[in-house]
């Protein structure tokens, strides 16, 4: 669903328009609810068939499947191993298509040169095993929503849901469906079983969501991405000092990509009433590693701390069984982002710095202001050290970046015209700014100003800085690859 | 809801309309009376083009090909239509203004570079950043519909049509920055480091509209009465590629071609250029000396009789 396009902002409001006059006739109706969740559902699909009709079918038989384990598991309350064998067949069922369709490659191409380094077979041509293959789109997302789910139903920390068009609504609402935020049915379903309305305020604050949420993508990520681009497609012969701003321009780009999505999803739910959970709170104001997991894809981590970290022991089971299981969990991010040894990496240095954070208390707040200042400049230094192993296609272009930044290599500077410069200073210190008065002045605002006038000049003004200074190509955004 | 909520939204909106039909007359009024840089360029040639040779391109046009030298060669007013990080792409539409002017040249030279003029690339939207603004050109409507689907509906919005361009503009209004002798624009320095030779990290895909608008142009050419020469300018690293080979094999018809991909004194060369893609002035003036040789031999072209190309 690419949230971003112009056949998307388009049909929105059309739909939206359509979707308000049908709930108004029908405000009466006992079946208020159902005629509700079937046009959502209905919504949902058509969405997703426009893009990726392939990629529909497996979302309706991950919804069957996982629908249909939990009523018998369900079924077998009283039966506890039953119970959880049934919930175990489930799981593994669901990943199978996830493992198959995004990790399957993966696993080949990591065989053939284990053996390739063992001299068991031939050696290969690499392209061989580099096959392009197909992934559904969303498929981490929605597969990761519906075994919690899954889990939860076990766990007997919700009930299950025997209306099957609510649970299909659940798994494939349109707004989160390619890249998130990851529901829990604890907050998701009771919205679609509840009554069903639209106020002033979900208008308002759906609006002043996507409108940020545009501008994170448009004015910030895209336009740094102009200079992340072309250095990290061709970083040796770019300088050191090159190399450093693109690296923390990619902190910079990966964010807005992000959470600009992730705003965009929230602020469309919220125009059908539906809240979802905010996935990011500025997470390059964090002391510690650990924090920025607080702060950063709020719904992934929390996933993983439910469904990952907890039932491996969490921290209850000893210091030492407490850092693998960090280690464990933050590997399993990383292999849930990609198909890659770079993602894996990725993760594994995020896990190995909470350990040790957490081996020397420093993922405690410190109590002055200093330290907390330089604690939060050396995070993002850290954040953005990992992230050069998200970017890069392959660990030796990983290392051969950070070589040449940390030898400070000599070699060309990115020669941008004096337009694209402003263009891209003006997305920096937009942002900077932004984040800092959100984080440190709640109390300046100008979306959600007391005063209606002012809120109406910030609306009228974004738009404007969108529309002149965006990327409006409608870019694809990067979380749509996982 | 409310009917106040109503009428400030619609407020909202009428704001926004008035801001953007005011912007758009602005924008328009500064290309009009740009000084330099991309703008007049393309403004120039969209819309007041009188020249006798066109050279059009890339970057590598823009910044290799200096009209002055072929003005006092081949004794031809001279313009350099080359635009950084286009191709094929915009020079038809580009080709396409010229002609509706009833201004052609005479003759056309074609920087050929398969990066922008073949393969798949990103390139289309920037193509649509030059002539978003001139969609009301006779025959824009379908090469702007061919470059991206929904494309000419959202033109009709000024902020839109100006999109990353007005700083462009307001800066080529009042005070270009950007030195730009008759479209050339020269570059100085020249390479101090070791270059890695850097290869295309997936096999090129031909693009098929590529194909499509480089035989339209050829064509329109042809049937306007246009010379038209590719020219394969120099590049630092010796070329595996065969430039001219691709070029014929894309090409429906026969075509003339003056490759210099790897020719002495340039290969290799890093006085010349100032990146393993791009000559510096030195190179570039030097380059069109030679080219415009080339191009009076060609074409038989008489130094004190220039009326073959008027």
């Amino acid at each position: 669903m690419i949230l971003n396009s112009f056949d998307f902002i388009i049909a929105l409001p059309l739909v939206l328009f359509l979707y308000v006059i049908i709930l108004r006739l029908c405000r009466n109706s006992k079946y208020l609810n159902i005629i509700s969740a079937a046009l959502l559902t209905a919504l949902s699909y058509a969405f997703f068939i426009f893009y990726q009709p392939v990629g529909a079918l497996l979302l309706f038989a991950i919804t069957v499947l996982t629908y249909t384990f939990a009523i018998i598991a369900d079924k077998n309350r009283e039966n506890s191993r039953q119970r959880f064998i049934m919930i175990v067949v489930g799981v593994l069922i669901v990943l199978t298509p996830l493992i198959l369709f995004k990790y399957s490659a993966f696993i080949n191409q990591l065989l053939a040169s284990l053996l390739d380094r063992l001299d068991i077979r031939q050696q290969t041509d690499s392209t061989d095993t580099q096959t392009k293959v197909f992934i559904p789109l969303g498929i981490s997302f929605f597969t990761f929503q519906s075994l919690g789910y899954l889990w939860d139903v076990h766990r007997n920390k919700i009930s299950v849901e025997k209306n099957f068009l609510y649970y299909m609504l659940f798994v494939g609402f349109f707004p989160q469906i390619t890249s998130g935020p990851i529901s829990k049915a604890d907050e998701l379903l009771p919205q679609i079983r509840g009554k069903r309305s639209i106020t002033r305020e979900d208008i308002t604050e759906g609006v002043r969501l996507m409108l940020w949420g545009y501008f994170m993508k448009a004015v910030v990520a895209d336009r740094v991405a102009m200079f992340v681009t072309p250095v990290y497609a061709d970083y040796e012969n770019f300088s050191g000092v090159t190399c450093i701003i693109a690296t923390l321009f990619y902190s910079i780009q990966i964010y807005g990509d992000f959470a600009g999505y992730s705003l965009l999803a929230i602020g469309v739910g919220r125009l059908f009433g539906f809240k979802l959970i905010n996935n990011f709170k500025r997470p390059y104001f964090s002391y510690s590693i650990t924090e920025f997991w607080r702060r950063w894809h709020i719904s992934l981590s929390r996933w993983l701390r439910d469904y990952v970290y907890i039932p491996l022991g969490g921290s209850r089971k000893g210091k030492g069984r407490t850092h693998l299981n960090i280690l464990t969990t933050f590997l399993v991010s990383g292999i849930w982002h990609g198909a890659n040894l770079t993602f894996i990496f990725w993760g594994f240095i995020h896990g190995i710095i909470q350990v040790v954070e957490k081996f020397f208390g420093f993922n405690a707040k410190p109590k002055s202001r200093v330290v907390i200042f330089f604690r939060i400049v050396l995070t993002f230094l850290l954040t953005s050290f990992a992230w050069i192993f998200f970017r890069m296609p392959t660990l030796s272009d990983s290392f051969g970046m950070i070589r040449r930044i940390f030898t400070l290599a000599p070699g060309a500077s990115l020669s941008l015209t004096g337009s694209n410069t402003v263009l891209i200073s003006f997305a920096v210190v937009s942002f900077i700014l932004t984040e800092v008065i959100q984080e440190y002045m709640p109390k300046v605002r100008l979306l959600h100003n007391p005063n209606s006038f002012v809120r109406c000049v910030a609306i009228v003004a974004i738009t404007l800085i969108i529309m002149t200074v965006g990327v409006l190509d409608a870019g694809q955004f990067i979380y749509v690859n996982f | 809801m409310t009917l106040r909520f109503f009428i400030k939204a619609l407020l909202v909106v009428v704001a926004l309309i008035v801001i953007d039909i005011s912007f758009g007359k602005g924008m328009r009024f500064l290309a009009d009376h740009s000084k330099g840089g991309d703008t007049y360029n393309v403004n120039y040639i969209n819309r007041h083009f009188a020249d006798s040779l066109a050279v059009f391109g890339s970057s590598r046009a823009s910044h290799h090909y200096d009209p002055e030298t072929f003005e006092e060669s081949l004794g031809v007013p001279t313009y350099n239509c080359g635009i950084d990080g286009n191709g094929i792409l915009l020079a038809y539409c580009f080709l396409n203004n010229i002609i509706k002017q009833g201004e052609k040249p005479e003759v056309i030279v074609y920087d050929f570079f398969p990066r922008f003029d073949l393969y798949c690339n990103d390139d289309r939207q920037r193509a649509l950043t030059h002539i978003k603004p001139y969609y009301d050109i006779d025959g824009m409507k379908d090469f702007i519909n061919d470059f991206s689907d929904n494309e000419y509906a959202k033109l009709h919005l000024s902020t839109y049509r100006y999109n990353s361009a007005f700083i462009q503009v307001l800066s080529d209004a009042i005070a270009p920055r950007q030195q730009n002798i008759k479209g050339y624009k020269p570059y100085s320095g020249c390479i101090t480091t070791d270059f890695v030779r850097s290869e295309e990290p997936v096999p090129p895909i031909i693009d098929s509209l590529k194909t499509k608008y480089l035989n339209k142009f050829i064509e329109t050419c042809r049937s306007n009465d246009i010379r038209l020469v590719f020219v394969i300018s120099p590049h630092f690293f010796e070329s595996d590629t065969d430039y001219a080979g691709l070029l014929k094999k894309n090409a429906d018809s026969e075509i003339t071609i003056i490759d210099m991909s790897n020719s002495a004194p340039f290969t290799n060369n890093k006085s010349l250029f100032v990146d393993p893609s791009h000559l510096n002035n030195t190179g570039a003036e030097l380059f069109s000396s030679m080219l415009a040789d080339s191009l009076r031999q060609m074409l038989h072209i008489n130094r004190a009789d220039t009326t073959a190309l008027r």
